[in-house]
This record gives structure tokens, C-alpha cells and sequence, in this order.
């Protein structure tokens, strides 16, 4: 009888010992998996944010073929400028905060970089655009010269 | 496509090679102009000024090999479309000691003038790319413009 006490007892013990054991290790299997899964998700997040920087690059670059016909266009011009300047400011705070929680901690350090390159970028860009349409194409002595070509 | 450089564009394109940290500038311009259509040079150009469909003034970033196009260079040259020329007339690196942000309207139209100058003159030489070496050269005698 002590003996089969004694039996059933260690075999009882045994299992919650080894339940014990794998249900922590799955716990934190399952942890770590989340972990990893979150970790993913935010740099496919970030790729995702830096195709559409680079979109929008593309889209300021392709706006420099076309003349401003009128004050119009100018306007909307202006428009975009301003909105994108502000798109801007507010990715560079996302990036701040990248730096912080992700890139300190060696997590997505690729994705941060090529985030921020798309960034500054758009950024050369916008200011890039302004200057072509506002300074440069409004330059007098630039379009004399441009004329007598 | 025919490729002409001006005297300023060589002088600039010297000086940075000198310069360690802009050693891979010949290798950028090569990437970028002289294995790529007249087509494929104009995407991702902005037209600074010209008729986009015949003659255009453009800027281009431009990277070197394995670095981001911010820490590329800024290359400004005219496209002459029916001719299928195109003249190199600046090149400036973004970032490093001789880098900076985009050129003066003051310098950019210095270079219209320059363009200008050398079309009416045809003072500018032209260069092909010697594929064994992976230099460009003078067409005229062969020898390469950035020994």
C-alpha cells in the first residue's frame, strides 16, 4: 500500500513536475513566439511606412515635369507642400520614437535605417519641389537664360 | 546615347576623387548614365527647367554602391531628347566634407549658361564608357578622363 501510495504519489508528482515544466515551457514559447510575431509586424509596419515615403518621393519628383499654368495650380502646389511639410514633421517624431523603443534595443535596426533614408529623402524633396516651382521658375534672369536656348 | 562632359563637370568629378570618401564617384556616374537608357536616366530626375519633352534640365540623386541615395550625389545635366545627347554639367556629393545641400539658383544658372555656352561652341568632349576597364573615356583618343 506505501508503496503503491508512494508510487502513485511520485508518479503524481511527476506529472505536475513535468506538466509544470512544459506548460512553462510553452508559456514562454508561446511568450517568445508573441515576441517574435510583434517584432515582425512593427518592421513590416516600418517597410510598409517606407514604401510610402518612397511613393511619395516619386510623386513630388514626378510634379517637377509639368509647369504651374496658373495661380491655380500654383495654389495646389503650395497646397501639398504645406501638408507634406507637416507628414513630414510627424514621421520624424515616429522616427524619434523608433530610435528609442526599437533601435536601442537592436530590433529592426535595417528597417529604422531605410526608414529614415525614404525620410530625409521626402524631405529633400518637398523642399526640392518648392524651390523648382517657387524660386527657380520664377527666377527672371533664369528664364532670359532658358529663353535664348 | 551620346555622353558629353564639360570642363567644370571633370574638374569637380577630380577633386572629389581624390578624396577617399568619394572614391566610388566614377562608379555612381557609370551606374547611372552610361548602362541606362535615355528613358530609364529620366525617371526619378527632377526637371529643374527645359521643355520636358525635348530638352530637359534635370537633377538626379544618385548613389554610389551599396550606400542609401541620401549619402549619394546630386548630378544636374541636360537631356537633348531627338538628339539622344546628354551633357554633364555638375555633380556635388550630399553628405561628407565637400557635401552640402542642393546648389544656389545663383549656380544653376550658371550652369544653363555654361550648357548654352557649350552647345553653341561645341566645346564639350565626348565620352563612352570602356567596358573592359570600367572607365570612362575620351572618344577621341581613347584615354580615360579620370585616370
Amino acid at each position: 500500500m506505501n508503496s503503491t501510495i508512494s508510487n502513485i504519489g511520485s508518479e503524481i508528482t511527476g506529472i505536475i513536475t513535468h506538466d509544470k515544466k512544459t506548460l512553462q515551457k510553452i508559456s514562454e514559447e508561446e511568450r517568445m513566439n508573441e515576441f517574435l510575431d510583434s517584432i515582425l509586424l512593427k518592421k513590416r509596419q516600418i517597410s510598409k511606412q517606407t514604401a510610402v515615403f518612397k511613393k511619395l518621393d516619386s510623386l513630388f519628383t514626378d510634379l517637377t515635369w509639368y509647369d504651374a499654368s496658373n495661380e491655380e495650380e500654383e495654389g495646389l502646389i503650395k497646397d501639398v507642400i504645406t501638408k507634406a511639410k507637416k507628414y513630414h514633421s510627424k514621421f520624424i517624431r515616429s522616427y524619434a520614437s523608433l530610435r528609442k523603443e526599437l533601435w536601442q534595443k537592436n530590433i529592426g535596426r535595417e528597417e529604422i535605417s531605410e526608414f529614415k533614408e525614404a525620410l530625409d529623402d521626402l524631405e529633400d524633396s518637398i523642399y526640392e519641389v518648392e524651390e523648382i516651382f517657387f524660386t527657380l521658375r520664377k527666377d527672371d534672369e533664369f528664364n532670359k537664360i532658358m529663353n535664348s536656348l | 546615347m551620346k555622353v558629353y562632359l564639360t570642363d567644370e563637370f571633370i574638374a569637380e568629378v577630380k577633386n572629389l576623387l581624390r578624396n577617399k570618401a568619394y572614391s566610388d564617384c566614377e562608379e555612381a556616374i557609370i551606374l547611372e548614365i552610361f548602362v541606362k537608357s535615355s528613358q530609364e536616366i529620366r525617371v526619378g530626375s527632377k526637371r529643374l527647367g527645359g521643355s520636358p519633352n525635348d530638352s530637359p534640365f534635370l537633377r538626379k540623386r544618385i548613389k554610389p554602391v551599396g550606400k542609401g541615395k541620401s549619402s549619394g550625389y546630386r548630378l544636374y545635366f541636360w537631356i537633348l531628347i531627338q538628339e539622344n545627347d546628354i551633357y554633364l554639367l555638375y555633380i556635388h556629393p550630399k553628405t561628407g566634407r565637400r557635401g552640402g545641400g542642393n546648389i544656389t539658383s545663383q549656380k544653376q544658372r550658371e550652369l544653363v549658361g555654361t550648357f548654352k555656352e557649350v552647345r553653341d561652341t561645341d566645346l564639350c568632349g565626348e565620352v563612352k564608357l570602356n567596358e573592359t576597364s570600367d572607365k570612362i573615356i575620351y572618344l577621341v583618343n581613347k584615354a580615360e578622363v579620370f585616370p
